[in-house]
Protein backbone atom coordinates (compact mmCIF):
# COMPACT_ATOMS: atom_id res chain seq x y z
CA UNK A 1 0.00 0.00 0.00
CA UNK A 2 1.20 3.09 -0.78
CA UNK A 3 1.16 5.57 2.23
CA UNK A 4 0.39 9.93 1.77
CA UNK A 5 1.77 11.89 3.85
CA UNK A 6 -0.70 13.59 5.65
CA UNK A 7 -1.59 16.97 3.95
CA UNK A 8 -0.85 15.44 0.90
CA UNK A 9 -1.87 18.25 -2.17
CA UNK A 10 -4.29 17.19 -4.82
CA UNK A 11 -1.29 17.10 -7.22
CA UNK A 12 0.01 14.33 -5.23
CA UNK A 13 -2.72 12.44 -4.80
CA UNK A 14 -3.18 12.04 -8.49
CA UNK A 15 0.18 11.17 -8.78
CA UNK A 16 -0.25 8.31 -6.60
CA UNK A 17 -3.32 7.03 -8.20
CA UNK A 18 -1.69 6.67 -11.46
CA UNK A 19 -0.27 3.49 -9.46
CA UNK A 20 -2.69 3.10 -6.61
CA UNK A 21 -6.49 3.88 -8.12
CA UNK A 22 -7.81 3.59 -4.97
CA UNK A 23 -6.01 6.61 -4.01
CA UNK A 24 -8.29 8.84 -6.49
CA UNK A 25 -11.48 8.70 -3.60
CA UNK A 26 -9.11 11.00 -1.48
CA UNK A 27 -9.90 13.34 -4.20
CA UNK A 28 -13.51 12.43 -4.35
CA UNK A 29 -14.11 13.18 -0.76
CA UNK A 30 -12.03 16.46 -0.56
CA UNK A 31 -14.56 17.88 -3.72
CA UNK A 32 -17.76 16.06 -4.09
CA UNK A 33 -19.93 18.30 -1.99
CA UNK A 34 -18.56 21.51 -3.21
CA UNK A 35 -18.76 20.07 -6.47
CA UNK A 36 -22.52 18.51 -5.97
CA UNK A 37 -23.53 21.55 -4.55
CA UNK A 38 -22.66 23.22 -7.54
CA UNK A 39 -24.28 21.01 -9.53
CA UNK A 40 -27.44 20.67 -7.74
CA UNK A 41 -28.04 24.37 -8.05
CA UNK A 42 -27.12 24.89 -11.59
CA UNK A 43 -28.87 21.37 -13.29
CA UNK A 44 -31.36 20.28 -10.38
CA UNK A 45 -31.81 17.30 -7.82
CA UNK A 46 -32.67 15.05 -10.91
CA UNK A 47 -28.85 15.31 -12.44
CA UNK A 48 -26.64 16.68 -10.14
CA UNK A 49 -25.79 13.32 -9.26
CA UNK A 50 -25.04 12.20 -13.26
CA UNK A 51 -23.33 15.12 -13.63
CA UNK A 52 -20.79 14.96 -10.72
CA UNK A 53 -19.90 11.20 -11.24
CA UNK A 54 -19.20 11.91 -15.12
CA UNK A 55 -17.03 14.63 -13.27
CA UNK A 56 -14.91 11.97 -11.65
CA UNK A 57 -15.04 9.85 -13.78
CA UNK A 58 -13.75 12.21 -17.01
CA UNK A 59 -11.28 13.38 -14.03
CA UNK A 60 -10.07 9.85 -13.35
CA UNK A 61 -9.86 9.12 -16.92
CA UNK A 62 -7.91 12.17 -17.55
CA UNK A 63 -5.60 11.91 -14.45
CA UNK A 64 -2.63 11.16 -16.78
CA UNK A 65 -3.03 14.68 -18.14
CA UNK A 66 -3.32 16.66 -15.20
CA UNK A 67 -0.28 19.41 -14.64
CA UNK A 68 1.67 18.11 -11.26
CA UNK A 69 3.07 21.03 -11.00
CA UNK A 70 -1.20 22.51 -9.86
CA UNK A 71 -0.62 21.39 -6.25
CA UNK A 72 -4.65 22.68 -6.27
CA UNK A 73 -6.77 20.57 -8.48
CA UNK A 74 -9.72 22.47 -7.54
CA UNK A 75 -9.89 24.75 -10.59
CA UNK A 76 -9.21 21.31 -12.56
CA UNK A 77 -12.27 19.95 -11.70
CA UNK A 78 -14.43 23.09 -11.80
CA UNK A 79 -13.64 23.09 -15.10
CA UNK A 80 -14.73 19.64 -15.95
CA UNK A 81 -18.01 19.80 -14.08
CA UNK A 82 -18.51 23.00 -16.25
CA UNK A 83 -18.19 21.23 -19.41
CA UNK A 84 -20.58 18.27 -17.83
CA UNK A 85 -23.25 21.19 -16.95
CA UNK A 86 -22.48 22.53 -20.69
CA UNK A 87 -24.30 19.30 -21.96
CA UNK A 88 -27.22 19.31 -19.97
CA UNK A 89 -27.57 23.03 -21.00
CA UNK A 90 -31.28 22.88 -21.87
CA UNK A 91 -32.45 21.12 -19.04
CA UNK A 92 -30.68 23.48 -17.10
CA UNK A 93 -32.15 26.62 -19.12
CA UNK A 94 -36.24 24.66 -18.85
CA UNK A 95 -35.13 24.16 -15.50
CA UNK A 96 -34.73 28.22 -14.66
CA UNK A 97 -37.68 28.81 -16.97
CA UNK A 98 -40.01 27.18 -14.91
CA UNK A 99 -38.23 28.63 -11.68
CA UNK A 100 -39.03 32.12 -13.42
CA UNK A 101 -42.91 30.79 -13.48
CA UNK A 102 -43.08 29.21 -9.94
CA UNK A 103 -40.88 31.04 -8.06
CA UNK A 104 -39.78 27.53 -6.66
CA UNK A 105 -38.01 24.73 -7.81
CA UNK A 106 -41.07 21.99 -7.94
CA UNK A 107 -38.72 19.15 -7.88
CA UNK A 108 -36.12 20.66 -4.89
CA UNK A 109 -37.26 19.07 -1.43
CA UNK A 110 -35.28 21.26 0.13
CA UNK A 111 -36.40 24.12 -1.25
CA UNK A 112 -39.72 24.09 0.11
CA UNK A 113 -38.70 23.91 3.73
CA UNK A 114 -37.13 27.20 3.64
CA UNK A 115 -40.27 29.21 1.27
CA UNK A 116 -42.50 30.32 3.52
CA UNK A 117 -39.51 31.86 5.23
CA UNK A 118 -38.63 33.83 2.18
CA UNK A 119 -41.87 34.24 0.28
CA UNK A 120 -41.33 37.89 -0.17
CA UNK A 121 -37.84 37.12 -1.93
CA UNK A 122 -39.97 34.87 -4.43
CA UNK A 123 -40.45 37.57 -6.86
CA UNK A 124 -37.24 37.95 -7.07
CA UNK A 125 -36.00 34.63 -8.07
CA UNK A 126 -37.80 34.89 -10.62
CA UNK A 127 -36.39 37.73 -11.87
CA UNK A 128 -33.16 35.89 -11.56
CA UNK A 129 -34.07 32.77 -12.64
CA UNK A 130 -35.79 34.11 -15.72
CA UNK A 131 -32.27 36.74 -16.17
CA UNK A 132 -29.60 33.84 -15.53
CA UNK A 133 -31.52 31.74 -18.29
CA UNK A 134 -31.13 34.53 -20.64
CA UNK A 135 -27.17 34.73 -20.06
CA UNK A 136 -24.92 33.61 -22.57
CA UNK A 137 -23.49 29.95 -21.24
CA UNK A 138 -20.21 31.57 -21.04
CA UNK A 139 -21.08 34.11 -19.27
CA UNK A 140 -23.63 32.32 -17.47
CA UNK A 141 -20.62 29.84 -16.19
CA UNK A 142 -18.71 33.01 -15.31
CA UNK A 143 -21.16 34.96 -13.02
CA UNK A 144 -21.83 31.18 -11.04
CA UNK A 145 -18.62 29.71 -10.72
CA UNK A 146 -18.27 33.41 -8.97
CA UNK A 147 -21.54 33.18 -7.12
CA UNK A 148 -21.86 29.28 -6.04
CA UNK A 149 -18.79 28.21 -6.64
CA UNK A 150 -17.54 30.81 -4.82
CA UNK A 151 -14.31 30.78 -7.00
CA UNK A 152 -12.30 33.64 -7.01
CA UNK A 153 -11.61 35.48 -10.39
CA UNK A 154 -7.85 33.47 -10.65
CA UNK A 155 -9.80 30.26 -10.61
CA UNK A 156 -12.34 31.15 -12.71
CA UNK A 157 -9.94 31.79 -14.82
CA UNK A 158 -8.07 28.41 -15.04
CA UNK A 159 -10.83 26.93 -14.34
CA UNK A 160 -12.62 28.46 -18.09
CA UNK A 161 -8.70 28.64 -19.71
CA UNK A 162 -9.78 32.22 -20.20
CA UNK A 163 -7.75 35.60 -19.18
CA UNK A 164 -8.64 37.34 -15.86
CA UNK A 165 -9.69 40.46 -18.00
CA UNK A 166 -12.23 38.05 -19.56
CA UNK A 167 -13.54 36.76 -16.26
CA UNK A 168 -13.53 40.42 -15.35
CA UNK A 169 -15.63 41.57 -18.47
CA UNK A 170 -18.23 38.70 -18.71
CA UNK A 171 -18.51 38.91 -14.94
CA UNK A 172 -19.42 42.58 -15.50
CA UNK A 173 -21.85 42.23 -18.54
CA UNK A 174 -23.52 39.62 -16.67
CA UNK A 175 -24.17 41.14 -13.19
CA UNK A 176 -25.55 44.01 -15.27
CA UNK A 177 -28.11 41.84 -16.98
CA UNK A 178 -28.87 40.66 -13.82
CA UNK A 179 -29.10 43.83 -12.12
CA UNK A 180 -31.20 45.38 -14.94
CA UNK A 181 -33.63 42.57 -14.92
CA UNK A 182 -34.17 42.77 -10.48
CA UNK A 183 -34.62 46.65 -11.47
CA UNK A 184 -37.46 45.70 -13.83
CA UNK A 185 -39.16 43.55 -11.46
CA UNK A 186 -39.27 45.64 -8.53
CA UNK A 187 -38.89 49.12 -9.54
CA UNK A 188 -39.07 50.32 -5.83
CA UNK A 189 -36.38 48.44 -4.66
CA UNK A 190 -33.24 49.20 -7.30
CA UNK A 191 -30.18 49.31 -5.55
CA UNK A 192 -27.34 49.44 -7.68
CA UNK A 193 -24.08 49.12 -5.39
CA UNK A 194 -21.47 47.15 -6.18
CA UNK A 195 -20.02 45.46 -3.13
CA UNK B 1 -31.33 44.74 -1.98
CA UNK B 2 -28.18 44.11 -4.48
CA UNK B 3 -28.40 41.72 -7.65
CA UNK B 4 -25.02 40.41 -5.92
CA UNK B 5 -27.00 39.33 -2.83
CA UNK B 6 -29.68 38.45 -4.19
CA UNK B 7 -27.81 36.23 -6.52
CA UNK B 8 -26.77 34.46 -3.14
CA UNK B 9 -29.74 34.12 -1.67
CA UNK B 10 -31.20 32.65 -4.24
CA UNK B 11 -28.59 30.48 -4.80
CA UNK B 12 -28.61 29.28 -0.54
CA UNK B 13 -32.07 28.57 -1.51
CA UNK B 14 -30.99 26.29 -4.10
CA UNK B 15 -28.75 24.08 -2.74
CA UNK B 16 -29.06 20.76 -1.75
CA UNK B 17 -30.75 19.37 1.30
CA UNK B 18 -27.74 17.14 2.12
CA UNK B 19 -24.18 16.74 1.41
CA UNK B 20 -23.32 14.45 -1.70
CA UNK B 21 -24.80 11.27 -1.36
CA UNK B 22 -23.04 8.08 -0.23
CA UNK B 23 -24.51 6.08 -2.77
CA UNK B 24 -22.42 8.80 -5.65
CA UNK B 25 -19.48 8.09 -4.00
CA UNK B 26 -19.89 4.51 -4.47
CA UNK B 27 -20.75 4.76 -7.67
CA UNK B 28 -17.81 6.70 -8.19
CA UNK B 29 -15.73 4.48 -6.96
CA UNK B 30 -17.25 1.62 -8.61
CA UNK B 31 -16.97 3.52 -11.94
CA UNK B 32 -13.29 4.37 -11.23
CA UNK B 33 -12.38 0.53 -10.39
CA UNK B 34 -14.34 -0.27 -13.84
CA UNK B 35 -12.54 2.37 -16.02
CA UNK B 36 -9.39 1.42 -14.83
CA UNK B 37 -7.37 -0.68 -16.58
CA UNK B 38 -4.15 -0.01 -15.24
CA UNK B 39 -4.73 -1.85 -11.94
CA UNK B 40 -2.14 -4.11 -10.33
CA UNK B 41 -3.87 -5.21 -8.00
CA UNK B 42 -7.63 -6.40 -7.29
CA UNK B 43 -9.21 -3.01 -6.54
CA UNK B 44 -10.35 -2.61 -3.43
CA UNK B 45 -12.10 0.30 -1.50
CA UNK B 46 -13.32 -0.93 1.84
CA UNK B 47 -12.62 2.19 3.36
CA UNK B 48 -15.16 3.91 1.73
CA UNK B 49 -17.66 1.30 2.03
CA UNK B 50 -17.11 0.11 -1.47
CA UNK B 51 -15.69 -2.53 -3.54
CA UNK B 52 -15.28 -4.45 -6.45
CA UNK B 53 -16.53 -7.55 -5.46
CA UNK B 54 -13.76 -9.87 -5.11
CA UNK B 55 -13.19 -12.67 -3.85
CA UNK B 56 -10.18 -14.54 -2.67
CA UNK B 57 -10.46 -18.05 0.08
CA UNK B 58 -8.19 -21.28 0.52
CA UNK B 59 -6.61 -23.26 -1.35
CA UNK B 60 -4.81 -26.64 -1.11
CA UNK B 61 -4.22 -28.00 -4.18
CA UNK B 62 -3.99 -26.81 -7.53
CA UNK B 63 -7.04 -26.90 -8.09
CA UNK B 64 -10.06 -26.56 -5.20
CA UNK B 65 -13.46 -26.47 -5.12
CA UNK B 66 -14.51 -25.01 -2.78
CA UNK B 67 -18.02 -26.80 -3.02
CA UNK B 68 -16.27 -30.29 -2.54
CA UNK B 69 -15.11 -28.71 0.74
CA UNK B 70 -14.50 -31.55 2.88
CA UNK B 71 -16.80 -31.72 6.68
CA UNK B 72 -14.18 -30.85 9.02
CA UNK B 73 -15.05 -32.59 12.58
CA UNK B 74 -15.21 -29.77 15.26
CA UNK B 75 -16.53 -31.58 18.23
CA UNK B 76 -19.54 -30.56 19.75
CA UNK B 77 -19.49 -27.24 18.86
CA UNK B 78 -22.69 -24.76 19.63
CA UNK B 79 -25.29 -24.89 16.87
CA UNK B 80 -24.34 -21.54 14.66
CA UNK B 81 -27.05 -19.64 15.78
CA UNK B 82 -26.15 -19.51 19.18
CA UNK B 83 -22.19 -18.81 18.30
CA UNK B 84 -20.69 -16.03 18.85
CA UNK B 85 -18.43 -14.37 15.75
CA UNK B 86 -15.37 -15.36 17.91
CA UNK B 87 -16.30 -18.73 17.91
CA UNK B 88 -17.25 -18.94 14.14
CA UNK B 89 -13.81 -17.69 13.49
CA UNK B 90 -12.07 -20.12 15.51
CA UNK B 91 -13.68 -22.79 13.87
CA UNK B 92 -12.95 -21.02 10.60
CA UNK B 93 -8.88 -20.63 12.01
CA UNK B 94 -9.25 -24.45 13.09
CA UNK B 95 -10.28 -25.31 8.61
CA UNK B 96 -7.69 -22.77 7.61
CA UNK B 97 -5.13 -24.10 9.30
CA UNK B 98 -5.73 -27.55 8.78
CA UNK B 99 -5.45 -27.42 5.33
CA UNK B 100 -2.26 -28.22 3.79
CA UNK B 101 0.17 -25.82 2.25
CA UNK B 102 0.84 -24.88 -1.34
CA UNK B 103 4.37 -24.11 -2.35
CA UNK B 104 3.91 -20.52 -4.64
CA UNK B 105 6.96 -19.80 -6.56
CA UNK B 106 7.57 -15.83 -7.67
CA UNK B 107 6.80 -17.03 -11.04
CA UNK B 108 3.66 -17.97 -10.48
CA UNK B 109 -0.08 -16.86 -10.53
CA UNK B 110 -2.58 -17.28 -7.81
CA UNK B 111 -5.92 -18.20 -10.00
CA UNK B 112 -9.31 -17.09 -8.27
CA UNK B 113 -13.06 -17.97 -10.03
CA UNK B 114 -15.87 -16.00 -8.12
CA UNK B 115 -19.11 -14.92 -9.28
CA UNK B 116 -19.47 -11.17 -8.04
CA UNK B 117 -22.58 -9.00 -8.11
CA UNK B 118 -22.65 -5.13 -7.71
CA UNK B 119 -24.98 -2.71 -7.52
CA UNK B 120 -24.99 -0.24 -10.47
CA UNK B 121 -27.04 2.37 -12.18
CA UNK B 122 -27.58 2.65 -15.98
CA UNK B 123 -25.68 5.01 -17.90
CA UNK B 124 -28.06 8.65 -17.32
CA UNK B 125 -30.29 6.93 -14.45
CA UNK B 126 -30.26 9.77 -12.21
CA UNK B 127 -31.83 8.24 -8.46
CA UNK B 128 -31.29 5.39 -7.00
CA UNK B 129 -34.34 4.05 -8.10
CA UNK B 130 -32.54 2.65 -11.64
CA UNK B 131 -30.42 0.55 -9.31
CA UNK B 132 -30.06 -2.76 -10.86
CA UNK B 133 -28.07 -5.62 -9.48
CA UNK B 134 -25.52 -7.31 -12.07
CA UNK B 135 -23.68 -10.74 -11.28
CA UNK B 136 -20.67 -11.60 -13.58
CA UNK B 137 -17.89 -14.43 -13.31
CA UNK B 138 -14.73 -13.31 -12.87
CA UNK B 139 -11.52 -14.40 -12.73
CA UNK B 140 -7.92 -13.52 -11.99
CA UNK B 141 -4.72 -14.31 -12.51
CA UNK B 142 -2.47 -12.06 -9.88
CA UNK B 143 1.02 -12.44 -10.23
CA UNK B 144 2.94 -14.52 -7.46
CA UNK B 145 5.56 -11.97 -6.71
CA UNK B 146 4.01 -8.40 -8.92
CA UNK B 147 6.90 -8.55 -11.46
CA UNK B 148 4.49 -10.40 -14.36
CA UNK B 149 1.06 -9.17 -16.17
CA UNK B 150 -2.06 -10.47 -14.63
CA UNK B 151 -5.38 -10.83 -16.06
CA UNK B 152 -8.27 -10.32 -15.43
CA UNK B 153 -11.45 -11.97 -17.16
CA UNK B 154 -15.27 -10.76 -16.42
CA UNK B 155 -17.95 -11.95 -18.84
CA UNK B 156 -21.82 -12.26 -17.81
CA UNK B 157 -22.71 -14.83 -15.85
CA UNK B 158 -24.35 -16.83 -18.72
CA UNK B 159 -21.17 -16.65 -19.61
CA UNK B 160 -21.26 -14.02 -22.83
CA UNK B 161 -19.33 -10.60 -23.40
CA UNK B 162 -15.90 -11.67 -22.60
CA UNK B 163 -13.51 -8.85 -21.17
CA UNK B 164 -9.95 -8.92 -20.89
CA UNK B 165 -8.10 -6.93 -19.10
CA UNK B 166 -4.39 -6.98 -18.31
CA UNK B 167 -2.94 -6.30 -14.54
CA UNK B 168 0.61 -4.61 -15.77
CA UNK B 169 3.15 -6.31 -13.95
CA UNK B 170 6.56 -4.67 -12.29
CA UNK B 171 9.16 -5.76 -14.30
CA UNK B 172 12.82 -4.08 -14.27
CA UNK B 173 11.62 -1.02 -12.19
CA UNK B 174 8.83 -0.54 -14.62
CA UNK B 175 5.00 -1.42 -15.78
CA UNK B 176 3.30 -0.73 -19.05
CA UNK B 177 0.00 0.99 -19.43
CA UNK B 178 -1.94 0.85 -22.57
CA UNK B 179 -2.90 4.77 -22.85
CA UNK B 180 -4.97 5.71 -25.88
CA UNK B 181 -3.52 2.66 -27.93
CA UNK B 182 -0.02 3.45 -26.95
CA UNK B 183 2.06 1.51 -24.73
CA UNK B 184 3.83 4.01 -21.95
CA UNK B 185 5.83 2.72 -19.17
CA UNK B 186 5.67 3.92 -15.58
CA UNK B 187 8.22 3.55 -12.93
CA UNK B 188 7.06 0.87 -10.56
CA UNK B 189 7.52 -0.80 -7.38
CA UNK B 190 6.49 -4.57 -7.76
CA UNK B 191 3.57 -5.13 -5.27
CA UNK B 192 3.58 -9.03 -4.30
CA UNK B 193 0.02 -10.59 -4.71
CA UNK B 194 1.37 -13.78 -2.94
CA UNK B 195 2.16 -12.70 0.87
CA UNK B 196 4.66 -14.93 2.66
CA UNK B 197 5.88 -12.83 5.50
CA UNK B 198 3.03 -12.08 7.55
CA UNK B 199 2.30 -11.94 10.90
CA UNK B 200 2.30 -15.33 13.36
CA UNK B 201 0.79 -13.78 16.13
CA UNK B 202 -2.41 -12.44 15.95
CA UNK B 203 -1.90 -9.56 18.46
CA UNK B 204 1.15 -8.57 15.80
CA UNK B 205 -1.35 -9.52 13.04
CA UNK B 206 -4.43 -7.48 14.14
CA UNK B 207 -1.63 -4.33 14.35
CA UNK B 208 -0.27 -5.05 11.22
CA UNK B 209 -4.29 -4.87 10.02
CA UNK B 210 -4.83 -1.72 11.74
CA UNK B 211 -2.16 -0.08 10.00
CA UNK B 212 -2.92 -1.96 6.83
CA UNK B 213 -5.99 -0.60 7.03
CA UNK B 214 -4.82 2.94 6.14
CA UNK B 215 -4.89 6.38 7.34
CA UNK B 216 -8.59 6.99 7.23
CA UNK B 217 -10.99 8.05 10.07
CA UNK B 218 -12.60 4.90 10.73
CA UNK B 219 -12.73 3.20 13.38
CA UNK B 220 -9.39 1.33 14.13
CA UNK B 221 -11.78 -2.04 14.61
CA UNK B 222 -13.22 -1.61 11.09
CA UNK B 223 -9.92 -0.57 9.53
CA UNK B 224 -8.72 -3.89 10.79
CA UNK B 225 -11.67 -5.54 9.27
CA UNK B 226 -11.32 -4.28 6.04
CA UNK B 227 -7.27 -5.03 5.48
CA UNK B 228 -8.33 -8.47 6.49
CA UNK B 229 -11.45 -8.96 3.86
CA UNK B 230 -9.08 -7.87 1.56
CA UNK B 231 -6.39 -9.71 2.57
CA UNK B 232 -8.62 -12.92 1.83
CA UNK B 233 -11.09 -12.34 -0.64
CA UNK B 234 -9.28 -12.72 -3.96
CA UNK B 235 -5.92 -14.69 -3.68
CA UNK B 236 -4.11 -17.19 -1.50
CA UNK B 237 -2.65 -16.77 1.94
CA UNK B 238 -0.51 -19.19 3.08
CA UNK B 239 -2.60 -21.04 5.38
CA UNK B 240 -1.14 -20.57 8.57
CA UNK B 241 -1.26 -17.15 8.07
CA UNK B 242 -5.37 -17.41 6.90
CA UNK B 243 -5.87 -19.10 10.42
CA UNK B 244 -3.84 -16.23 12.39
CA UNK B 245 -5.78 -13.24 10.24
CA UNK B 246 -9.10 -15.20 11.70
CA UNK B 247 -7.80 -15.48 14.86
CA UNK B 248 -6.94 -11.74 15.02
CA UNK B 249 -10.68 -11.27 14.02
CA UNK B 250 -11.71 -13.47 16.72
CA UNK B 251 -10.55 -10.36 19.13
CA UNK B 252 -12.31 -7.81 17.87
CA UNK B 253 -15.58 -7.23 20.47
CA UNK B 254 -17.41 -5.08 17.23
CA UNK B 255 -17.76 -8.51 14.91
CA UNK B 256 -20.74 -9.65 15.34
CA UNK B 257 -22.36 -13.15 13.34
CA UNK B 258 -25.01 -12.90 11.12
CA UNK B 259 -27.09 -16.19 10.67
CA UNK B 260 -28.25 -17.92 7.46
CA UNK B 261 -26.87 -16.14 4.75
CA UNK B 262 -26.63 -17.12 1.17
CA UNK B 263 -24.10 -16.24 -1.63
CA UNK B 264 -24.08 -15.57 -4.79
CA UNK B 265 -23.58 -19.06 -5.96
CA UNK B 266 -26.47 -19.85 -3.67
CA UNK B 267 -24.75 -21.97 -1.19
CA UNK B 268 -25.83 -21.41 2.67
CA UNK B 269 -23.72 -20.09 5.41
CA UNK B 270 -23.10 -18.27 8.36
CA UNK B 271 -20.93 -14.83 8.53
CA UNK B 272 -19.48 -12.55 10.64
CA UNK B 273 -19.69 -9.15 9.50
CA UNK B 274 -18.71 -5.74 11.21
CA UNK B 275 -20.93 -2.42 10.50
CA UNK B 276 -19.19 0.56 9.28
CA UNK B 277 -19.35 4.29 10.07
CA UNK B 278 -20.74 4.07 6.37
CA UNK B 279 -23.84 2.67 6.68
CA UNK B 280 -22.82 -0.48 5.25
CA UNK B 281 -21.92 -3.49 6.80
CA UNK B 282 -19.75 -5.99 5.52
CA UNK B 283 -19.77 -10.13 5.90
CA UNK B 284 -17.42 -12.60 5.64
CA UNK B 285 -19.57 -15.91 5.18
CA UNK B 286 -18.84 -19.44 6.11
CA UNK B 287 -19.67 -22.77 5.21
CA UNK B 288 -22.41 -24.19 8.17
CA UNK B 289 -20.11 -27.28 8.70
CA UNK B 290 -16.80 -27.05 7.40
CA UNK B 291 -16.23 -23.26 7.88
CA UNK B 292 -14.32 -22.74 5.16
CA UNK B 293 -14.49 -19.16 3.72
CA UNK B 294 -17.14 -18.81 1.02
CA UNK B 295 -17.08 -15.45 0.36
CA UNK B 296 -18.35 -11.95 0.93
CA UNK B 297 -21.03 -9.24 1.13
CA UNK B 298 -21.77 -5.71 1.86
CA UNK B 299 -25.35 -4.72 2.91
CA UNK B 300 -26.60 -1.60 3.77
CA UNK B 301 -27.99 -1.22 7.72
CA UNK B 302 -29.94 1.81 7.15
CA UNK B 303 -31.93 2.96 4.35
CA UNK B 304 -29.68 5.26 2.52
CA UNK B 305 -29.69 7.04 -1.28
CA UNK B 306 -33.21 5.73 -2.13
CA UNK B 307 -32.16 2.17 -1.43
CA UNK B 308 -33.93 -0.22 1.12
CA UNK B 309 -31.76 -1.32 4.60
CA UNK B 310 -30.64 -5.05 3.51
CA UNK B 311 -29.63 -4.02 0.39
CA UNK B 312 -26.67 -5.98 -1.18
CA UNK B 313 -24.18 -3.66 -2.60
CA UNK B 314 -21.85 -5.62 -3.39
CA UNK B 315 -20.91 -9.69 -3.31
CA UNK B 316 -18.59 -12.25 -4.11
CA UNK B 317 -18.41 -16.01 -4.13
CA UNK B 318 -15.25 -17.84 -4.69
CA UNK B 319 -15.70 -21.02 -6.67
CA UNK B 320 -12.47 -21.96 -7.00
CA UNK B 321 -8.47 -21.25 -6.22
CA UNK B 322 -5.63 -22.51 -7.90
CA UNK B 323 -1.74 -21.88 -8.58
CA UNK B 324 -1.13 -21.97 -11.47
CA UNK B 325 2.31 -21.19 -14.19
CA UNK B 326 0.80 -19.03 -16.68
CA UNK B 327 -2.07 -16.57 -16.84
CA UNK B 328 -5.22 -17.60 -18.31
CA UNK B 329 -4.59 -21.31 -17.13
CA UNK B 330 -7.19 -22.68 -14.86
CA UNK B 331 -5.72 -25.86 -13.62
Amino acid sequence: MVTLARPASDAAVIEVSLRDAERFGVLYDRYADQLYRYAYRRVGPAHAEDVVAETFLAAFRRRHTYDLARPDARAWLFGIVTREIARWRRTEEARYRAMSRAGTDPASDGLADRVAAVVAAQASWRALADAVRRLAPADRDVLLLIAWGELSYEEVAETLRIKVGTVRSRLHRSRRKVRAALGENNPTNVEVDDE
Amino acid sequence: MSEWKALQEWGAALQPPTASPVGLRNRVLAGVAGSDVTVRRPLTLPRWGWRLGLAGSLAAAVTVGVLAVQVLSVGDRAPVSQASAAQVLEQAARHAGSRTAVTVRGDQFIYVASITTALSRPEGAGSASGAVVEAKRRQVWLSADGTRDGLLRVRDKDGAGVRDMVLPGCSGGLEKHSKGGEEVSVPCKPTANYVRDLPSDPQAMLQYLKQRGGDTKNPPDQDAFSAAANLIREGYLPPKSLAVVFDALATLPSVQVVGDVTDEAGRTGVAVAITEVQGTRTELIFDRKSFAFLGDRSVLVRDQDGLPAGQVMSAAAVLSVAVVDQAGQTS
